[in-house]
Parts: structure tokens; sequence; C-alpha cells
């Protein structure tokens, strides 16, 4: 509900574009649960369920993500923890149009900076450099692609000759989205659910005021639901026969007062070897599906993996873990939080972290 | 004043808050009525600082008065740092006679033989307890007040506390407590935590413990009264036996502020053995660490198990946490309990 | 003018004096007698008050008496107000119920509960030091697979580990809580000492106590000199509540050579500290 005012709010305030009300209203109606809900009228699913995350996940090897993926942006992606947004398709955006947006989003933040300062316009004006970027061999075949966003900045008072320095980066990005909702969106719109930011909090809601101005999208918090960390812990944790994850440790937080915290850190080799145990038929099986270039994983099993390790945590200290929430899940390839923060630190996974967190921000957008 | 005598001082006053420099200023017995009311506490830390050095200067005052002030706002501002908990043991059978002046005394020679240059303030705090301050120097060079250990220790108590502690200094201090409290061991008690005051309570048994008793508790009185008697008078029962039981485990009314206990389980898998029969029957202990933390630790504990989110009886491991006054363990298949399994 | 000249200025200056100083004390007479009506008030105040206290107490050995006699009849007497005799009735089963305690205490026995299905009990030890109840202390034993102490709220030094070896806990508990009981008995006796010195003598100084309150240093004056004199007491046994060694320090020698100073000590070792300073206070040998 509060997201529909914010968009009536933002169509009233945004009339430059010159797009009819109607047709807005419309693009709202096409969101992704009720597309999927049309697809259960034809008997697949129930619409509940719909809404629901994906039940099984495929682990995709995007082992040549480094090959495909320019260096130094991918080296920016995995270097930050990235605060998420989800963001409803955007009208008429164009990934050709990238160099004026850059100009365009620069004159924005400095003019909205400037507002309130009585400081020499000039040094002002060229504070904020802005630049977006296409980020090549991410996307899966129906997606858009990935744009980076970057703001340099020179201090006030910086001397002229030093370099701007980066201070705030962003990026939306679209990873193996629903093709059916996908196919199903008017040509004029660009689906770029999933939106990261890392930097001054300020200039991240000036550059989604921006966003939200000219292609008249909803922008709002995204959390990273208490399914979708089970997901990313048992995720992860299958990824440990290949790289190390260190440790699985996993954060709790108990509804009592004053609240209680909980860290539950595993060895890795004894979270492997339970994940090992609770995944679907036997060892031997499992080597030859390793074969095939995509392995399922199904919810059940991440499920049973939570249960295993709540249960040996019963055991030991007659708490029930599924009292309280999850609010955390890290190793060493990554780190995630309920508040929505990301931080993705190898790249192999890189993809099945986004994919999962586009679901996650499509499942959020405002119906 | 020296260089290093402004920056121990400046140190200080930058640390301190404002009242609590007010405070720590009243209780210094060298500065007259004059000279504290001088003092404008209200103006910024840089402008309070050069008053004091004036006033310092003034009276000629060095190093050791700093020292003397830092340590009287320390002792009145405990909970900061990490203090660890140690235990003395096996005491002789005159450890119980020990007196302030002879325990000032030996500890003071027998640190300064062990170490070359060592300076040791022992000041007497209002509960009893004795308050050491030490400032290591080694062969080479002087004591450095900068970073002084701190001991805390109540006499005919086997409890040490100590904060900012390095593991080189450990031994001497060790070595010079042992010989001066009349105790022939000493070993970690496994307790730490940022408040000196709650390990303290914790070990010296100075909060509201419940034991079980014939009458009626009046716990249960605290509980809020039931609206429907009949469906909930059942109900009720259990939920004043599981109050009494986390009472019994974690104490009652305020209990010591401990923010964290950490668990090293090095057990077996103990998860449901029919859903996960590979696990259960896997040799080799399935090795992770707990920590739980909250700004009071033993008060959400308790209310974990009255509310029912912890199944009562409590699990022997957190009820170990007052009844052994540790929160440090390391869980092995041997060490669990039975009434684990 | 002449006669009044004659007789000196000097007289006459006197007599006025006189006046006046009579006339001064007419104006004080007032104030000192509201004060003394007052102080007879708070007399009577207090004779009424100690009058309606026997009155109650006498009426509670009533009771008590008409109770251990048949306790199950009603009483008829009491009617005075109904309120005022329901009360006065709890009063009187609260100090019987207390005397029941106090002698059952007496006779050596122990206030315990069975815990966990009779795996475990629960004792409790009262402490008391002249007829006032203290602080009670509990101590949680498991019994099997053998006696041991699981939990209790006994203060780290008493050195409650070393009692139990030593009073062979394992085969017989009774002598262990005997010892224990004497032990915090003693403990609480010392610090309600302490507590009532600190109270009650303000001019004397405590200078070192400790948390055992085993030592105790004391700083004492001497009236009209001031001699500062420090008197020591060592409480080795820790069984008991007065000192087993009592010493004075000064540096007047010949003071504390003298037969009153030479008695002290000995009424120290004797004598319940507070008690024992009272009485050197009356005697004019401290402030």
């Amino acid at each position: 509900m509060l997201n529909m005012e914010q968009h009536r709010g933002s169509a009233v305030r945004t009339p430059i574009n010159g797009v009819p009300v109607q047709k807005r209203s419309k693009s709202y109606r096409l969101s992704y649960g009720s597309c999927l809900g049309a697809a259960s009228r034809f008997g697949f699913t129930p619409t509940l369920t719909a809404r629901r995350f994906s039940t099984t996940r495929r682990v995709s090897k995007l082992h040549n993500v480094k090959e495909k993926i320019n260096a130094d942006q991918l080296a920016l992606l995995v270097k930050m923890e990235w605060k998420l947004s989800y963001v409803t398709p955007l009208y008429q955006f164009r990934h050709t149009k990238l160099k004026s947006y850059s100009r365009q989003l620069s004159v924005f933040i400095t003019a909205e900076k400037q507002q309130g300062l009585a400081v020499d316009v000039d040094r002002v004006q060229n504070s904020y450099r802005v630049s977006f970027s296409l980020v090549h061999g991410m996307a899966g075949t129906d997606d858009a692609e990935t744009v980076l966003i970057q703001v340099h900045s020179k201090h006030m008072f910086a001397k002229k000759d030093e370099p701007q320095k980066l201070i705030w980066s962003g990026w939306l990005t679209c990873m193996n989205g629903n093709s059916d909702y996908l196919g199903s969106l008017p040509k004029d719109f660009i689906c770029l659910p999933l939106f990261g930011s890392s930097g001054p909090e300020d200039l991240t809601s000036l550059v989604q005021s921006w966003f939200k101005q000219n292609f008249d999208c909803c922008i709002g918090p995204l959390e990273i639901s208490h399914t979708s960390l089970q997901w990313l812990a048992a995720l992860w944790t299958n990824c440990h026969n290949e790289d190390n994850i260190q440790h699985l440790k996993l954060i709790w937080s108990l509804p009592v007062a004053p609240p209680l915290q909980i860290t539950y850190t595993v060895d890795p080799q004894d979270a492997w070897d339970l994940w090992g145990s609770v995944r679907k038929g036997s060892g031997a099986e499992k080597v030859r599906e390793e074969e095939e270039p995509g392995k399922i994983i199904d919810i059940d099993e991440v499920m049973s993996f939570m249960q295993g390790l709540n249960s040996h945590f019963y055991k030991h200290f007659r708490l029930d873990l599924s009292s309280g929430s999850l609010k955390e899940v890290a190793t060493s390839l990554g780190s995630a939080k309920y508040n929505g923060k990301i931080k993705i630190s190898n790249s192999k996974y890189m993809i099945t972290t986004l994919t999962l967190l586009t679901e996650g921000a499509l499942l959020k957008m405002p119906i | 004043m020296d260089d290093f005598g402004r920056r121990l001082l400046q140190r200080l006053v930058r640390r301190t808050p404002a009242q609590a420099l007010k405070a720590t200023l009243g209780k210094w017995e060298r500065l007259t009525v004059a000279q504290r009311q001088s003092v404008d506490f209200t103006q910024p830390k840089v402008a309070v600082m050069e008053q004091l050095v004036a006033i310092f200067e003034e009276n000629g005052w060095t190093v050791k008065h700093i020292t003397e002030l830092e340590m009287i706002n320390y002792m009145e501002n405990a909970n900061r740092g990490m203090w660890h908990a140690f235990q003395m043991t096996d005491p002789k059978d005159d450890a119980n006679a020990v007196e302030m002046m002879q325990f000032k005394e030996q500890f003071k020679s027998h640190l300064s033989e062990l170490v070359r240059h060592v300076s040791v303030k022992i000041k007497k705090h209002t509960d009893e307890a004795l308050w050491i301050r030490i400032a290591w120097g080694d062969s080479y060079s002087p004591p450095n007040h900068l970073k002084p250990t701190y001991v805390v220790h109540h006499l005919q108590t086997p409890y040490v506390f100590v904060t900012s502690l390095n593991s080189k200094q450990k031994p001497f201090l060790v070595q010079a407590l042992i010989l001066s409290t009349g105790y022939q061991g000493i070993k970690d008690a496994n307790l730490s935590g940022q408040k000196l005051t709650a390990i303290r309570d914790l070990l010296m048994k100075q909060y509201q413990q419940i034991f079980p008793s014939k009458y009626n508790s009046p716990l249960t009185e605290k509980n809020e009264t039931v609206s429907n008697p009949h469906i909930e008078r059942e109900q009720s029962e259990h939920a004043s036996k599981r109050l009494q039981m986390a009472c019994e485990a974690f104490g009652d009314g305020i209990v010591p502020q401990l923010q964290t206990a950490v668990y090293k389980l090095e057990t077996k898998f103990r998860g449901d053995a029919n859903t996960n029969r590979t696990m259960t029957k896997r040799e080799g202990p399935f090795r992770c660490l707990v920590k739980f933390a909250s700004t009071n630790l033993l008060e959400s504990f308790r209310e974990c198990a009255s509310s029912g989110i912890a199944s009562t009886p409590v699990s022997p491991l957190l009820s170990s946490i007052t009844l052994k006054g540790r929160n440090y363990f390391v869980v092995t298949e041997n060490g669990l309990p039975s009434s684990q399994t | 003018m002449e006669g009044a000249s004659s007789k000196g200025v000097l007289s006459h200056l006197s007599h006025l004096e006189v006046v006046t100083r009579s006339r001064k004390c007419e104006a004080q007479q007032p104030g000192r007698v509201a004060e003394l009506k007052a102080k007879a008030a708070a007399l009577v105040k207090q004779r009424d008050q100690l009058k309606a206290q026997i009155q109650i107490q006498q009426n509670l050995q009533k009771l008590r008496k008409s109770m251990n006699k048949h306790s199950n009849e009603e009483e008829e007497e009491m009617d005075e107000d109904s309120e005022n005799s329901q009360l006065l009735r709890l009063m009187a089963r609260h100090s019987h119920l207390r005397d029941l305690l106090d002698a059952h205490h007496l006779i050596g026995g122990y206030d315990v509960i069975k815990t966990s299905q009779g795996k475990g009990m629960c004792v409790s030890l009262a402490t008391a030091y002249e007829g006032v109840y203290l602080d009670t202390y509990n101590l949680e034993l498991d019994l099997k697979p053998k006696l041991r102490i699981r939990r209790h709220n006994i203060p780290p030094f008493i050195p409650l580990n070393q009692l139990a070896e030593q009073s062979n806990m394992e085969a017989n508990i009774k002598p262990f809580l005997h010892l224990l009981s004497q032990h915090l008995n003693a403990f609480a006796g010392r610090k309600q000492q302490l507590k009532l010195v600190k109270e009650n003598h303000k001019s004397i100084e405590v200078m070192e106590s400790n948390v055992l309150c085993s030592i105790l240093v004391l700083m004492l004056t001497v009236p009209r000199q001031k001699t500062a004199v420090l008197c020591t007491l060592d409480y080795t046994d820790q069984t008991r509540c007065l000192p087993t060694n009592a010493r004075f320090e000064s540096e007047d020698k010949e003071l504390l050579n003298s037969p009153d100073w030479k008695k002290h000590c000995s009424l120290l070792k004797d004598t319940p500290l507070h008690k024992a300073l009272t009485t050197m206070k009356t005697i004019g040998s401290i402030m």
C-alpha cells in the first residue's frame, strides 16, 4: 500500500516525460505476482505458491565469469558490501543513452547538493562526476544488461590537481529473471529489479529520486528474507568442495527482552558433511549428477540442512532457534544480512547469489 | 610538567566525560576546595585540560600524581576495558589471615624483585576491594604509565580480576599474587566481560539466587493474573513452574550484567536420529562455536526459559554460567553432562 | 544629682547592669519553659507508647498461653475491637511459630526439602545474632550418585570445600552442616557487630576491615589528652564472633600499661565489640 502511494506521489511530481498516468498504472498491474497468477489460470500453479520463492535452484557454474566481465568492474562488485533495494520496471530506459544519463545525474546531484549551501557555485558544480557504464557478460538470456553507476567527487577544499575520488557506487541488475514475467512486459519497460548501493545514504537517495523522476519507477528497501538467508547458507556450503568456505556463520536473534543474539559458527568440513547427508540420493548418484552442467538443489534439502543445524543446537542448549529469526549468514564466499546488505566475496558464485536476490526483488515489488 | 605528564593527563581528560571527571577531582584529596571550584567543566575539554595543567604546575605535581588521579577515576568507572577473572587454588593455612598492610608490602616487594622497573600503587576501595595499578617496564625501559594493568582483589577470596594484562607480564603478576596471598596456584576462571561489577557479583555470589522452597514462591505472585481460570489454570501452573526454574538457573531480580557466553562444542552430531542417521552415526565431533550475546545475558536467558523459548529444566550448559561462574566453555564428548543424551 | 554623683558613677553602672541582666533572664525564661514543656510532652508520649507496648505484650502472653492450652477453642475475652484483636492473634501466632523455629534450630534441626524427586535436597541455613535474624544461606545438594554440593549462595570467603572435606561431608552431612552453620553465624555476628559499631560509635574510626570481618583495626581517642589508640582485633577462629586476640598501640606507653587498659584488652576478648566499646566509653577511657 505504501509503495502504491509513493508511486502516485512520484507520478504527480514528474510530468516532465509526459507519460499518461493511465499507462503507468497499467504497468503496475502487470507485476511479477500477477503475471505468475495469470499462469495459474492455465492450471500450472496456484497464485499463492507462485508468489513464493522457487522451490528448486540450479547451481550454475560460471567459472568463466572472470573472463567475461571487465576486471575493474568485477573487482568493484566483489570488494564492497551493497545495500539492496528493489526497483519496478523502468519506463523508457535506454542502455544506449548512458552517456547522457551520466550528465543528467551529475547536474541533478550537484543542484540538489547546492541547495542550502552558500558557497562558491563553480567549485560545487565541479565537485560531482557521475558515470554510467554497462557490465557485459553477466546477464542471462532474457535479462537486461547490468548498469553500473559511479559517483566521483573532489573534497570541497581539495587542491586543483588532486584527482576525484570514488565516493558512491551502485548498480542495477536482473539476473535470470523469470522469463514469463520479463516477456510479458510492454516494450517500453526495462526490468532491472535489483539495485545495490554503497556510499553515503544521502547520495543513494538522490540517485534513487533521479531514477524515480526520470523512469517513473518505484524504489524501496529490499530485505533479504529468512528463506533467502537459508538458501544462501545452503548454496554457499554447497561450494565447499571447490572453494573452502572457512566457516559457516549464522546469526540469529531471539525475541526476548533484552534481545538475545546467537552466533552459530560451524566448522566448514562438518557443515559440508551435514549438507552431504541431507542431499537426496546417495553419494554415488551425486557423482553422476556432478557431471551434468547444472546441479539442482531442492528447498527440502535446504530445510533439512537448517533443521539439522537447529536440532544439534537444541540438543545442547534446549533453546529453539526457530522461535527467533535468522539475521545474517556468512562464509568466506560472502555475507548476507536481513537488513538487505550483501557482500559477495567470490566472483565464482556471484551469479547464483544475484539470481536469488533478483527473485527476491521481483517478489518485493508492489502489485 | 613534562611532555609525558601532559600526555598522560590529556588522555585522562579526553577519555572521561566531564561529569565523571568532576567527581574524580572531588574524590582526590590533594585539591583544595578553591582549586576544585576554579575548574569550569562546562567549557570544552581543551580548556579544562589547560586549567588542570596550570593547577598541576602550580603545585609541582608530576606523573605520580596524575596516576593517582587516574586510579581514582578507574575505581569509580570500572566498567571499561575487558576484565578477566582468575582463581587462586590450594590455599595454605594462613591464606585467610592475610591482612592488607602485609599484602601491600609483600606484593610490592615480590613484584619489584621479579621485574626490574615496575611501579605499583595499591588502594582500597569502599567495598573492601584492593585495587592495584601496575605500570610495567623492563631492564631497559622505565614503567610505561600509558598502559597500566589494573588488578582487583578481595582479600580472603580466591578471585582476582585483571584488565589490560599481556601474556609477557602475566607470569610475573601470577607469581607475585601467589606469594603474597598464601595460595599455591592460580588458574584462568574462564569468565570475562566489560563489566567488572558483573563478574565480581557472579563469583562473589552477590546477587539474588532462588532456591527450591516448600512454600509457594513469591515469584508466582509476580505473574499476571489469568483472565480465564478454567482454561488457563493448568497453563499458569506451568508458567509459574517455568519461571521458578528460570530464576533458579539465572537468578532473580537484578542479575549480574554479563554480555556474552561462548561455547566451543566438540561433541558428536546430535540431530534427529531418524532423519539424519548418517550424521548421528558419523565418527568424530561436529565442531562449532556458539556465542550468545545480549546487553544483559542472564536476563535474556531467564526470559527465554520463563517464556518457553528455552525448554525447562534449563540445559546444564546454560545453567553452568551461574553455577560455575564461567562464560567460556569447551564442551567435549566426555565433559558433556549425561542428561544431554 | 548631687547624691548620685557622691555615691559614684561606677556603683550606679553596676546597679544598672544587674537590672538588665535580670531582664534578660526574664526574657529567656519563656523559651526555656517551652523547651521543657515539649520535652515533657515527648516523654508522656513515650510513656504512653511503652504502656501500649506492655499492654500488647501482656495480651500476647495471654493469647499464647491460651493457645498452648486449647489451640482450637475460640477466644472470647478479646473483643475490644475486632481489627486489633485479629492483628494481635496473628502476632501471637507469629511469635509462637518463631519460638518453635528457634527451638527447632536449637536442637540441631535444619530446614531441608527434597528436590528433583528425591535426587537432591536443598538446605537453608539461617543466621542470627543477639536474637536478630540475619542473612539466610542456601545449599542445593545432589544425593546421587554421591553427596555433592550443586549450588549455593555462600560467599567465597567462607571455605566451603575445605569445610566439606574437613567434616567428611560425603559420609555424614550433619557435622558438615553444623560446622558450616557455625562459620556462617560467626561471620554474621562479626558483621553485625561492625555494623553496630559504625552506627553507634561515630567517634570511633574503622581503619581497616575485610570482607570476612576477621581483621578489624579501630582508631580510639582518649578524652582530654586526645591520645590516639590503635586497637587491632584478630578473629583467627572463624567459628567465633569474639576476637582471639586484641591489642592496643599508642605513643603513650604508660597509658597502655595502666590497669584500666589491661582490663579493656580482656574485655574486648570476652564481650561483643559494640558493648565493650560502650563500657569503655562510660568509664571514660575513650571518647
